[in-house]
């Protein structure tokens, strides 16, 4: 093993006592019980939960094993998905994107009634702009804006939660307050957080090549996979052989979100689709419009 | 799963003759991993970097079910690629098929969770080659916990998109009617998969019946064990329904008219009463 540096070891450390929490809150399970699924005595938990302890592998595996969570997340300090045992469900745990209209709680997290509807995305979604800001200001600074806006901050350990826009209007807002973000146009900054993001990884992979290399069947594809497994909160629809049109869906009438965010929106939208073009190298360039629907984006041959 | 404790002292021994072996040629640092597993607790950091140094799960490595000789011979060679012997047994399906489930699982981060789970690496994926159904089955009951029935048509759809542009794919596309193209894919199916063979068993005015069965070599191999499961039979029906909308027809609705999916035996109904026309066009972009 390369020996493991002690920073890279506590770090490590601590993220697992975040997926720890994180984890046990969604699920409701007491300290008392998860003592019992680790074998460890409940005083110790918050121990373990606090990041001053590591679990050891027999520990960890079990953990890991009861939640359905891969034990890789140590390292990134985030679950991706998680699906507990029958017994220990909350009912309806969020692994796909679909719109929840009202939700008064996600697993046993609580959420406040402006972030509870409509929602139409994934804290995956939002991650680059979490990552950012976590990254400029630091931990602590994104759990006080948590708690600013009556949000638990554990609750963004879990990357298939369902959150909806105005929790990425408030977020992206304080990070104008904060001075990370010039305003909602600053495109160059939009685009260092979405070539940072594992927006790669996520939709841009192997497979998408494989299926041929047109650029007309790479955009169909492309379209596929952004309506099924990214967000809902947009309709992308392939509206010529080289031009993606997208659309607002029906259920966004009901979030008054400012003209500023929802222009933010598209140039989000054009930042992920230049990566893609560069990626599956379709083209040059991608020219965004506005058009009858909302706005489309044309990948320049 | 509950490990049990006394595997511990098992998984140490078992891990350090195979690093001790390995340890001329090893392409990491094995020396820090033997002190490690030499402690009285292994700790989880160490346990989850030594198991990504050899490219396994870790619980599947504590738990000692991993196979040593795979993966030393996987870590000798870059290039070539070793499966475990039960995905060898009958590749009657393909790594397309097993790249269309983890796929839809890079959705959710999971897919090198559950290769490492099988025990194979990315290469693997790269080429269509055979590969035993095992391998797929054996994915889709390891994200179950993650995957449902819009998933299962996902892969399915991901698959045919695949398989459309293949000499299958080609094959298909000859004929110019809905009737015409499933008949073609009952003829060439044997170009994507031999696990199931299929036979019309009826022609309707605006439909056809047909039956998927399992291939006579599936059934010498397998002597009468099942060998798939009703999320698989799932993945294949939604490949199956997918192929008249990538020949460019609207409408065609294909659905099972049998139950038994959980051993791949069951009929189902192609119905074009409701379909459009197939725009010319499509066929050309086929090609």
């Amino acid at each position: 093993m390369k020996s493991i540096e002690k920073t890279t070891s506590s770090q490590y450390v601590a993220n697992m006592g975040l997926i720890i929490k994180a984890a046990r809150k969604y699920c409701g399970t007491t300290q008392s019980n998860l003592g019992n699924i680790i074998n460890i005595s409940q005083s110790n938990i918050s121990k373990y939960e606090n990041g001053e302890h590591e679990l050891n592998a027999i520990q960890w595996m079990s953990f890991c094993s009861h939640y359905q969570i891969d034990p890789n997340s140590m390292f990134y300090g985030k679950i991706e998905v998680i699906a507990p045992k029958e017994e220990d469900s909350p009912g309806d745990f969020h692994r796909e994107v679909k719109l929840r209209e009202s939700v008064a709680k996600v697993g046993t997290y609580k959420l406040p009634a402006r972030y509870g509807f409509m929602m139409g995305s994934t804290v995956r979604t939002a991650y680059p702009f979490i990552q950012l800001f976590k990254r400029e200001l630091g931990e602590k600074a994104f759990v006080e804006f948590c708690q600013s806006i009556k949000m638990d901050p554990f609750y963004f350990v879990i990357m298939s939660n369902p959150i909806n826009l105005y929790f990425i209007e408030d977020l992206t807002q304080e990070l104008i307050r904060k001075g990370i973000l010039k305003n909602l146009h600053d495109f160059e900054k939009i685009h260092q957080v979405t070539s940072f993001s594992d927006f790669h990884s996520h939709l841009l992979h192997r497979d998408l090549l494989k299926i041929n290399g047109k650029p007309e069947k790479l955009i169909k594809s492309f379209c596929r996979y952004l309506n099924s497994c990214y967000e809902i909160n947009s309709i992308y629809q392939q509206s010529s052989a080289r031009e993606i049109q997208v659309q607002n869906a029906e259920h966004l009438k009901q979030l008054n979100l400012s003209n500023d965010f929802k222009n933010f929106r598209k140039y989000y939208n054009h930042s992920h689709f230049i990566e893609f073009s560069n990626w599956a190298q379709i083209g040059p360039r991608v020219n965004m419009n506005g058009c009858d629907k909302g706005w489309s984006f044309e990948f320049a041959a | 799963m509950n490990l049990p404790l006394d595997n511990e002292e098992d998984f140490k021994s078992n891990a350090i003759v195979f690093l001790k072996k390995i340890s001329p040629w090893s392409p990491f640092d094995v020396d820090g991993f033997i002190h490690e597993l030499s402690k009285k607790r292994v700790s989880s950091i160490a346990l989850i970097e030594l198991a990504n140094a050899l490219k396994v799960d870790p619980s599947k490595l504590y738990a000692n079910e991993v196979d040593y000789s795979v993966i030393e011979k996987n870590l000798l060679s870059e290039d070539e690629v070793h499966l475990l012997p039960r995905y060898y047994k009958g590749s009657f399906s393909s790594t397309t098929s097993l790249s269309s489930v983890l796929s839809q699982m890079k959705h959710y981060r999971h897919s090198d969770f559950i290769m490492r789970k099988l025990q194979i690496k990315e290469k693997l994926l790269e080429e269509h080659r055979p590969l035993s159904i095992l391998a797929v089955n054996d994915a889709l009951n390891y994200s179950e916990h993650f995957l449902n029935n819009k998933d299962f048509e996902e892969i399915g759809y991901r698959n045919s998109e695949k398989f459309m542009h293949s000499s299958f794919g080609r094959a298909v596309s000859q004929g110019n009617t809905v009737k015409k193209a499933y008949e073609l894919f009952v003829e060439n199916i044997h170009l994507v998969e031999t696990n199931w063979k299929y036979r019309v068993k009826k022609c309707l005015s605006e439909g056809l019946v047909i039956e998927s069965r399992q291939s006579d070599h599936m059934n010498d191999l397998t002597q009468g064990e099942v060998y798939t499961n009703d999320k698989t039979t799932h993945c294949r029906l939604s490949f199956i329904k997918h192929i008249s909308e990538h020949l460019g027809y609207q409408g065609v609705q294909v659905y099972q008219t049998s139950e038994q999916l959980s051993s791949g035996v069951f009929d189902f109904t192609v119905d074009w009463s409701q379909s459009t026309k197939r725009p010319c066009a499509t066929l050309h972009s086929l090609q």
